[in-house]
């Protein structure tokens, strides 16, 4: 399958520090016993060291195991799998010409029931790809025109997907089997929304409204039920909110994208936690933009300007850093929104790569 | 003492309300949530510069996964080791687009997906470049001299003017936009009025003499707006971005503001901005129809036409319009700076006559359109038929075979040209000239009757009678008007039954039996009954003899 682990790089080069100490102690006759014993101090403290900053991660079971992230395929795919092609599908596909997707600039990706969802911004549609029965959907902006600004998509337990342009200031929904795109409420016109997530937990749409600075809660129906939050920089403030994500557990997690943090409320939206600082270093953010959490909690965040993902545990204790700018697999430009479905897979929205990236989490690894 | 400290103030006053006029603060840019200039805490207490220039931290978070610790800074302001894609933005626009992308400002701002191409390093003959390119904005992250070397039109990266400044070689967002300062519209460098900005680097051929530029018209408020993009109110105001726009344009590949590429001149050329309603011409029947194609016509394709398309680029050059007039059959500034094809068939990139632009499509292209009368002697390529050494031609590129006409009006002569225009033409009095739309059948001017049986009138040879005088023609008494009288008057034979208008070419006729236009029409007249022949015999002025048979009319021969 050509998996590659993208970290785990096991760099053993604790000793060089203990050797620089010993030239500066000197060389004497019982020199042996000096280094002997040197070492084992040195390596009692790297070592208590260590599990000082695991002890932090401990402190939450769950959190004891790393995820590691292997890269597993992309849309489209680098080659057509020749294999196991019929003939006739062979013939179709001499016809009617292969069906892997070209994607243009692909924004945002949402995956469900063996399907994957990309807003292609470059496309100005929404696609609809079955991998498996190789069929591709397109959906357009009233039947033909394109959509102008593409942002985010979400979906609920239904199949039905909900997703935002921030130039129409509408929010879209498209049913399990529906054939267009449908405004969802003709009398709902939001203030540049961008990031849109369902919560399972009591059915409802949460929308961030970027230029009003907050958080609109809509039932199915598309009515606001209540706005949350407004412009500041306290916590349950917002400063251009942009990409949402929310769990199983209805926990929601906003980009706060111009403070350059991640805020999480709960269910009912009220304030949980916060964490990020602006930086141009790993762990902090530079721009922070799709967001997702993995079936044990970790926060991943796609920064644009790092072109790579970052992992953070529920605390918003920085685990890892994955991807640099680059063209390769594992690697982004300008990524923008980040899906992980139900069994651990991170779906990537690489945009100036022209692609979707899949990757996936295992979490079997103890430290 | 007082009032030198009051001058003191207010000159402090202009001088900071001039500063902070300059200044990012509080334009669309500080994106703090403060109105006054604080320290957020969230931009690394660095006022309004953190939201982009991300602040230095020296050391990185320690990631807890890695067992060992890691330094990771980022580069976030050097342009990248690794050379980006065509496609793919790179050094300082990176910074941009990362908020220009739709969500915390509006995006659009978007990469071609191939290499920006340009006139000269671009399509074969004869096949248009079809928009691989789908980006609507201006191209970026390109080497700017590289394309300049490609580009007689492109300026040299040594002459640009201080302040369009190239980011190690490239051309970025910050080419044209500085960021930090508002006070040009749209954070531009300089202001795009006059498209002082675009023709920093663009220099377009003939562009400086061209209506486009020079033209004070007003949009007069019908219809929709010209230039929904701009905030300028005339022509000369909006250059460039008449027709052109440089981010979200609905003309892709030449970043034009409407689409279909048509609507981007014709939303002028209504009568609303121009006073010349093209756009009602090309609603008539008859038209040079350039709604049937799209993005067909590429400006570097071949003079001569080997696909078949009409667009209103490939009579006009909109860089190069002017209004300045001609005498046939010298092109007039309408049709400035376009390509065609000289009377001995040879392409020129620029004409100088007016039939050498009709010549593109009308003369050796090979899809051409067919002539429409069925004729003894078949020609459709028309340079053919007007050439010089033709036994007898309509004086297009020069004056007539025949130099004895009793009819042509003054002030026409014998030693008169005339245009192609003169016949083909929009009809109606006060229609704008040129073959845009008619309601005579082959974009005619005026009524050309060409059925049997039509009895005459000045309408029904309205075309003919405009520079022929019908009462010359016509005149019973005179040996020279009567077969006329008798043909045309009396037998209602139209006169596009024996004389073929565009001329007959010298490789099919001969100066005996082609002389006076005659090619008969051969869906109306056939070979005469004794002889079987269909043939004119010229016996020198106003005599000659005809062979043939005509709705029961027998010639074997005619004399007259």
């Amino acid at each position: 399958m050509g998996e590659r682990a993208l970290n785990f790089e096991f760099d053993l080069n604790c000793k060089t520090d203990s050797n620089r100490w010993l030239e500066k102690i000197g060389t004497g006759v019982k020199k042996e016993k000096v280094v002997v014993f040197l070492l084992v101090v040195f390596s009692v403290i790297k070592f208590s060291t260590v599990c000082g900053q695991y002890s932090l991660v401990s402190r939450d079971s769950s959190a004891t195991k790393v995820p590691a992230i292997f890269w597993i395929d992309q849309i489209p795919s680098l080659k057509e799998k020749a294999k196991k092609k019929s003939f006739t599908r062979r013939l179709f596909q001499l016809f009617i010409g292969k069906k892997t997707p070209a994607l243009i600039r692909p924004f945002s990706v949402y995956a469900n029931d063996k399907k994957i969802w990309v807003l292609d911004q470059g496309k100005k549609t929404v696609l609809r790809i079955e991998e498996k029965v190789g069929k591709i959907t397109q959906f357009f902006y009233d039947g033909s025109s394109g959509f102008p600004s593409l942002i985010d998509i979400c979906g609920d337990d239904e199949g039905t997907v909900y997703f935002t342009d921030s130039k129409l200031n509408r929010l879209f929904y498209i049913r399990k089997k529906g054939k267009k795109a449908r405004i969802l409420n003709d009398s709902l016109q939001l203030n540049r929304p961008t990031g849109v997530a369902f919560s399972l937990k009591n059915k409802t749409i949460w929308v961030a409204e970027t230029y009003a600075h907050c958080l609109t809660v809509l039932n199915t129906k598309g009515e606001v039920i209540r706005r949350i939050g407004q412009r500041g920089v306290l916590p349950g403030q917002f400063n251009f909110p942009t990409f949402i994500w929310i769990d199983n557990f209805g926990t929601i997690y906003v980009i706060d994208s111009m403070n350059f943090r991640v805020q999480i409320f709960d269910e009912d939206g009220n304030f949980i936690s916060t964490f990020g600082k602006c930086g141009d270093a790993a762990g902090y953010f530079s721009h922070p933009k799709g967001i997702a959490t993995d079936s044990r909690g970790n926060i991943y965040v796609a920064d644009a300007r790092f072109h790579a993902i970052q992992i953070f545990d529920k605390q918003g204790n920085f685990l890892d850093i994955f991807g640099n700018q680059g063209r390769g697999s594992g690697e982004f430009w300008l990524p923008s929104d980040i899906f992980i479905d139900k069994s651990d897979r991170i779906y990537v929205a690489d945009s100036y790569n022209r692609r979707v990236q899949i990757f996936q989490i295992y979490t079997g690894y103890d430290k | 003492m007082k009032t030198k400290a009051f001058c003191l103030i207010v000159w402090f006053l202009m001088f900071a309300t001039s500063l902070i006029g300059q200044s990012i603060v509080n334009s669309p840019h500080d994106l703090s949530t403060s109105f006054l200039i604080v320290d957020s805490p969230q931009s690394g207490g660095s006022t309004v510069c953190g939201y982009c220039h991300t602040p230095h931290v020296s050391t990185s978070m320690y990631p807890l996964a890695k067992k060992f610790k890691t330094n990771t800074i980022y580069p976030l302001y050097t342009s990248s080791t690794i050379q980006a894609n065509p496609g793919q933005p790179s050094g300082s626009s990176v910074m941009c687009l990362s908020c220009h992308d739709g969500t915390v400002a509006m995006g659009h701002t978007g990469m071609t997906a191939t290499a920006p191409q340009f006139p000269g390093q671009t399509t074969q003959a004869g096949t248009p470049s079809l928009s691989t390119d789908l980006s609507d904005d201006h191209p970026i992250s390109f080497d700017y001299q590289q394309s300049a070397n490609s580009d007689d039109e492109i300026a040299a990266s040594a002459t640009l003017p201080p302040n369009i400044w190239l980011e190690n070689g490239q051309l970025q967002c910050t080419s044209c936009h500085d960021p930090h300062d508002n006070s040009n519209e749209n954070f531009l460098h300089i202001s795009n009025i006059y498209s002082q900005l675009c023709t920093s680097c663009h220099n377009k051929e003939y562009w400086n003499s061209s209506s486009h530029k020079t033209s004070q018209a007003n949009w007069n408020g019908a219809g929709s707006d010209p230039w929904p993009h701009t905030s300028y109110t005339t022509v000369a105001k909006n250059g460039c971005e008449n027709c052109h726009t440089p981010h979200s344009a609905d003309g892709k590949e030449r970043l034009l503001t409407f689409a279909p590429e048509e609507e981007s001149c014709l939303n002028c050329h209504n009568g609303n901005v121009a006073s010349t309603n093209i756009r009602q011409m090309l609603t008539k029947p008859y038209k040079h129809n350039v709604y049937n194609y799209q993005n067909i016509h590429d400006p570097n394709e071949d003079a001569l036409l080997y696909s078949q398309h009409v667009e209103c680029a490939d009579c006009h050059n909109p860089h190069a319009v002017t209004s300045t007039g001609a005498v046939a059959p010298v092109a007039n500034g309408k049709l400035k700076g376009i390509k065609g094809i000289t009377s001995n068939g040879t392409p020129t990139n620029y004409i100088q006559f007016q039939y050498e632009l009709c010549y593109r499509c009308h003369a050796d292209s090979p899809s051409k359109p067919g002539s429409k009368t069925p004729r003894q002697i078949e020609q459709d390529n028309v340079r053919l038929e007007f050439d010089l050494n033709n036994p007898s031609y309509h004086p297009i590129e020069g004056p007539g075979k025949n130099n004895n006409v009793p009819s042509l009006i003054s002030p026409y002569t014998e030693a008169s040209t005339m245009y192609c225009t003169d016949c083909h033409g929009s009809d109606g009095a006060n229609s704008p000239a040129g073959p845009h739309g008619s309601i005579y059948p082959s974009l005619l001017k005026y009524n050309y009757n060409k059925d049997s049986n039509t009895s005459e009138s000045y309408f029904a040879y309205e075309l003919c009678y405009q520079c022929h005088d019908r009462n010359t023609i016509l005149a019973k008494q005179m040996g020279k008007g009567k077969l006329h009288f008798r043909h045309v008057a009396r037998e209602n034979v139209p006169c596009n039954t024996c004389h073929d208008p565009h001329g007959i070419s010298s490789s099919q006729g001969n100066s005996v039996n082609n002389s006076h236009l005659i090619n008969f029409d051969i869906s109306q007249v056939s070979p005469d009954l004794i002889y079987g022949k269909l043939e004119f015999v010229d016996s020198g002025n106003f005599s000659g003899e005809c062979y043939l048979y005509c709705h029961g009319e027998n010639h074997a021969p005619k004399r007259y």
